[in-house]
């Protein structure tokens, strides 16, 4: 079959939706598929959005492709004979993200009927689809509240889950992601103020140009705390072996983002080297993977909660390796593998 | 819902009353309104309407703070530049529901054109319009479908000129009849009871057809001398003389009240008239004050069977042919003069029934939701506008295939089933 | 700084540009800079699709991105300040083959005016005080005549230059490229027949059509030449083709009219392999000169003929051509590092 991927992306911004497409397209082809990756570039601005969805509603892949499975909108717009919608998200400004700090425009008439028409406008496409799949339960919680639309649930696994292994457990919470408010590193430095044991923290990861005044902002506080000979700031690109042999000495990965729409790479990649992941009663798609105690540790969402998760983990050394392992077993009982993923887009 | 509301808002404009009538209801109803005039030059001079509403002029306000401030705006726009000269900016500006006044804004175009507007490459961009579809030929529609294309959505006042606003406005089109609040009833000595009064009254010019009611009376053996006909509104001094010089050759009695007419005294002229002569030719306007202040005066009124005339049922007045034909309006005359108490009674319904279709709260009723609409559609109008400047960059020609395509395209996107 | 090269692509379609694209990615990576390839479908049937093609361009819009590097039509109408251009080629059917007929535009009112829009949109485009590279001089005029605009000539360099070198002389000739019936392998396996039994010529590349392999086959037959040619009708590998080349006595290429210097010629030279070619070569000319370089013959198989034989009866002066021909090519700095020094130097 001629699958065609298709994605909106902001360019030269690595994450999730990225690496979803780029892990699955080598997938398709080891299956016996022809696969083309097509990106195009899309911003959230409010007031050119409907033009730019104009656009991609007039993209026209019918004769080229036999199927197209789509990722990020506003991709899932684009009208084709044989579509497969696997949805990680909506613009979320004006979705869950409504009127929350992350929503930009103001609760006017306008605004309000904006986001109405944009509703509407997803659930047309999505309706059109042949079946939507998406990242999470979150997700799709949110796909049945906002638009009425039942989905099911497709774990998206990491690029070589088989490369993850473990060698133990050392001082080191393992913080890896993009550096990103909404990703909260900043919590994780603020727990180091509080902890009583010399439990050490690794945070790794790059950022989206616009991102970097928080990077200051969480050097500075490692700075003014005097934290810097226990925790290290790692802003680079991280090289996926670079990531294994971090993950796979760690004590425990932390990873707690506010209301994620997945349970994230980051949760899955520490599993894999059989380490558990410290994570916030408010962090959204990770509980799905995370449950207290089983494979992994929920605090609430404060620095000294997450301190004490931290010193009880490295003064347990047995327990870190027994949630570590729960962990572990977490991803085969979710089923999260390509091959489950390749028979059911391609089913 | 907040509202700016562009008007002129003057003693002389009968769109500033309607417009002061209108938001007053509609505030009761709940908007938040305030008025942004669009006066200019000499319109700008007449003494403003007393109100406790909010007043700005329209250019007062730069693009964004208006988008902050309203959720929606509602441009008056009749044909009258001084006083609605800011309209078009304001409508350039910012996206929005536009009520037509006039079937024909020729004079309003002419007058920005006069100011240094490119009005006639607009035109160029619409088309031919005057012969197009079933509208009268009479009219030149290019400047309506023009201003129509830039609305958010569009009423008029009468049906003589939906299928223009249609044409070319991006989103919903109404037709809503106009409305007026009804007089008090005044008590008037009646000063000629002895002959048959017939009264025509507004701005007298050409296409008030004062002529036509002269050559009608002078046709008609059975009214004869009895006929009086009183000419009541201002009057060019040029045209005055001619009528006069008609009347008196053909031998009709024709009395003339000229000048600005205040509304009590009006209202006598109306009480007193056996009938009411309120013709067109041809019909310019949208909706018709002086057909509504004709009805509340609750006396047999004649009408052209033409754009908002022909939404009164035909039981309640008289309907004559839309052109320069005496004899049609001979013969309601005649009937009116014939049977006097079944003519009263015959206007003593059609006040009832205008009371009830042009009453403010009908109007509001009407508009509420209709403007609900407008902003639900607003969103992807507003977005229609850019992708409408991209078409216009990239060259595109009015009505080139594409823009068919894409109108396609974004209302199976964006349109919300019905 | 943040670089994103804009092109446009046919799903599963991959060929010379394609490959360009993704080496000029991998350079301006290796220049140090962020850089990724954006490929928006393009879609030119029917002839009304392409008015459509060019309004989902300019609807499109781009952030995080310092400079676009911009390839193809209509992707280069993808709004953004800081844009340079370079042209692989425009719409050509609304150009020179609109003028020599061939375009799927049709010439009715309606054709007419979408042929203007493309041209009008292309003008309005190219003139926004931006930089416009070409891949050769016969993109550059045409440029020149149609759009009036100025443009400085870039090359595309070998992607692989690393992969070719003088392995040994073998003796036969080689003519590689896809097979089509303008890029004239016809013409070259016709002149086998003037030339002794003992040599040799291999044809290596896929050909477009049955057709076009069908056509050399049935000229072997009919000149009974079995022996001199050998058809190698495939995709040959990077690796493999090289060795190929690198191995042969010289390089037959003769196109007609091609665009550019052609990838062919430099892989010749980069193989220091002289370069048996034809007047009407088009781009080519101006990389092969003639008893300089290679040989220059009338496109006939007689004089075509002559050329090759010249070279392989003079081996030494083959050598000898194939050095010049690798210096002089050298010399004129089709290389990755400087077309990207080349590139970044056009921004604003």
């Amino acid at each position: 079959m001629r699958i065609g991927l298709v994605s909106s992306a902001v360019p030269l911004i690595q994450g999730g939706g990225r690496f979803i497409v780029d892990w699955l397209a080598p997938k398709l082809i080891e299956a016996g598929h022809q696969v083309e990756t097509i990106w195009i570039p899309q911003t959230d601005d409010p007031e050119t959005l409907f033009q730019q969805m104009l656009a991609f509603r007039l993209i026209d892949l019918n004769d080229s492709c036999d199927r197209i499975i789509t990722f990020r909108p506003p991709a899932h717009v684009i009208p084709h004979h044989n579509k497969i919608v696997w949805f990680i998200h909506h613009f979320r400004a004006f979705y869950d993200l409504w009127q929350t700090e992350y929503c930009a425009v103001p609760n006017t008439e306008y605004w309000k009927s904006f986001r109405r028409t944009l509703m509407a406008a997803d659930t047309k496409a999505l309706n059109e689809a042949r079946k939507v799949y998406t990242n999470s339960a979150v997700v799709g919680r949110r796909l049945k509240q906002f638009n009425g639309i039942d989905s099911e649930v497709l774990y998206p696994p990491v690029m070589q889950p088989e490369r993850y292994f473990s060698v133990g457990y050392s001082d080191s919470v393992v913080m890896i992601c993009r550096f990103e408010h909404h990703k909260r590193q900043h919590l994780a430095v603020e727990a180091m103020k509080y902890v009583k044991t010399p439990v050490r923290l690794h945070i790794a990861g790059m950022s989206s140009g616009e991102e970097e005044k928080y990077v200051h902002l969480l050097r500075k506080t490692v700075m003014q705390h005097r934290l810097a000979n226990r925790v290290t700031l790692d802003y680079r690109w991280i090289s996926e072996s670079e990531k294994i042999s971090l993950l796979s000495s760690a004590l425990a990965a932390a990873y707690v983002p506010l209301d994620e729409d997945s349970y994230g790479y980051p949760t899955v990649e520490a599993a894999l080297a059989s380490k558990c992941t410290i994570t916030t009663s408010d962090a959204g798609g990770v509980r799905e993977f995370v449950s207290d105690g089983v494979c992994g540790v929920i605090t609430a969402a404060d620095p000294r909660s997450l301190a004490e998760a931290f010193d009880r983990l490295w003064s347990n050394r047995k327990h870190a390796g027994e949630l570590g392992s729960g962990a572990r077993a977490r991803v085969d009982e979710l089923k999260i593998s390509w091959a489950d993923v390749v028979r059911r887009l391609t089913g | 819902m907040r509202i700016g509301w562009a008007t002129p808002f003057n003693v002389r404009s009968a769109i500033a009353k309607y417009s002061r009538d209108l938001c007053v209801e509609l505030s009761l109803r709940g908007a938040k309104i305030e008025i942004l005039r669009t006066e200019t030059g000499e319109g700008a001079k007449f003494d403003v309407l007393p109100t406790k509403l909010a007043l700005h002029s329209a250019d007062h306000f730069d693009d964004a703070t208006l988008r902050r401030r309203f959720d929606l705006c509602v441009v008056n726009i009749g044909d009258h530049f001084p006083f609605h000269y800011h309209a078009l900016d304001l409508m350039l500006q910012r996206p929005s529901v536009a009520i037509f006044h006039d079937a024909s804004v020729v004079n309003l175009i002419n007058g920005l054109r006069n100011v240094g507007y490119p009005v006639d490459q607009w035109n160029v961009r619409f088309g031919t319009g005057a012969a197009e579809g079933p509208e009268r030929p009479e009219i030149d529609f290019r400047p309506l479908r023009f201003l129509a294309s830039l609305a958010l959505a569009a009423v008029g006042h009468g049906p003589h000129y939906i299928r223009a606003l249609e044409d070319s406005c991006p989103g919903p089109v109404a037709e809503l009849p106009l409305c007026q609040a009804s007089d008090e009833p005044i008590e008037c000595a009646r000063a000629h009871a002895d002959r048959f009064l017939i009264v025509t009254f507004g701005v007298i010019n050409l296409n008030k057809q004062a002529s036509r009611v002269i050559r009608a009376i002078a046709s008609s053996d059975r009214l004869g001398k009895r006929a009086l006909y009183r000419l009541v509104g201002q009057i060019a001094p040029k045209h005055k003389v001619l009528l006069a010089n008609l009347a008196s050759k053909l031998g009709v009695d024709c009395e003339f009240y000229n000048g600005w007419i205040p509304d009590h005294e009006l209202a006598c002229h109306l009480t007193d008239a056996d009938a009411i002569c309120c013709l067109r030719f041809p019909v310019l306007e949208g909706g018709s004050a002086s057909l509504i202040r004709g009805l509340y005066a609750g006396r047999p009124l004649i009408i052209p069977d033409f754009g908002s005339y022909s939404r009164v049922p035909s039981e309640l007045a008289w309907k004559v042919s839309c052109d320069d034909d005496p004899r049609p309006v001979r013969t309601a005359l005649e009937q009116i003069a014939a049977d006097r108490p079944a003519a009263d009674a015959r206007a003593v319904a059609a006040l009832q029934w205008a009371k009830r279709t042009y009453s403010l709260a009908a109007y509001v009723d009407a508009l509420l939701p209709f403007l609900r609409r407008a902003l639900d559609t607003a969103p992807y109008a507003e977005a229609g506008r850019t992708i409408g400047n991209t078409l216009v960059e990239m060259g595109v020609e009015w009505r080139d295939p594409i823009s068919l395509r894409l109108a396609k395209a974004g209302s199976d996107l964006f349109d919300e089933a019905d | 700084m943040k670089v994103l090269v804009l092109t446009n692509m046919a799903p599963f379609v991959w060929g010379g540009a394609e490959e360009l694209t993704h080496h000029l990615v991998v350079n301006l990576r290796l220049r140090g800079l962020e850089a990724e390839a954006f490929r928006i479908p393009f879609k030119f049937e029917p002839y009304e699709r392409l008015v459509d093609e060019m309004f989902i361009c300019k609807s499109l819009r781009l952030r995080n991105v310092d400079l676009v590097i911009a390839l193809k039509f209509p992707a280069y109408l993808v709004p953004f300040e800081n844009k340079v251009f370079w042209l692989l080629h425009q719409y050509r059917q609304a150009y020179d083959l609109w003028d020599a007929k061939q375009s799927n535009i049709p010439d009715t009112d309606r054709g007419r005016q979408v042929r203007r829009l493309i041209i009008e949109n292309d003008n309005t485009c190219f003139s926004s005080r931006t930089k416009i590279y070409v891949n050769s001089k016969v993109t550059a005029s045409r440029l020149k005549r149609y759009n009036g605009f100025d443009s400085e000539v870039l090359h595309p360099p070998l992607n692989d230059p690393e992969l070719f070198s003088n392995v040994n002389d073998n003796g036969y000739i080689i003519a590689p490229g896809r097979v089509n019936g303008m890029k004239r392998q016809w013409l070259i396996v016709d002149a086998m027949r003037y030339l002794p039994r003992d040599t040799r010529l291999i044809v290596a590349g896929p050909p477009d059509s049955e057709e076009d392999a069908t056509r050399l086959r049935r000229i072997i037959a009919e000149w009974n030449i079995e022996d001199r040619v050998k058809l190698d009708l495939r995709l040959i590998p990077r690796r493999e083709l090289a060795e190929l080349v690198g191995r042969s006595r010289c390089v037959a290429y003769a196109p007609v009219d091609e665009d550019s210097v052609s990838y062919v010629a430099m892989e010749s030279f980069q193989c220091c392999k002289p370069v048996a070619t034809t007047s009407d070569s088009g781009g080519v000319l101006h990389l092969v000169e003639h008893e300089h370089s290679g040989c220059v013959a009338q496109p006939d198989a007689k004089a075509f003929a002559q050329a090759l034989a010249y070279l392989l009866e003079n081996p030494e002066r083959a050598r000898k051509m194939g050095q010049a021909g690798h210096e002089q090519w050298r010399s004129r700095g089709i290389n990755w590092p400087t077309t990207i020094d080349k590139l970044l130097a056009g921004r604003r």
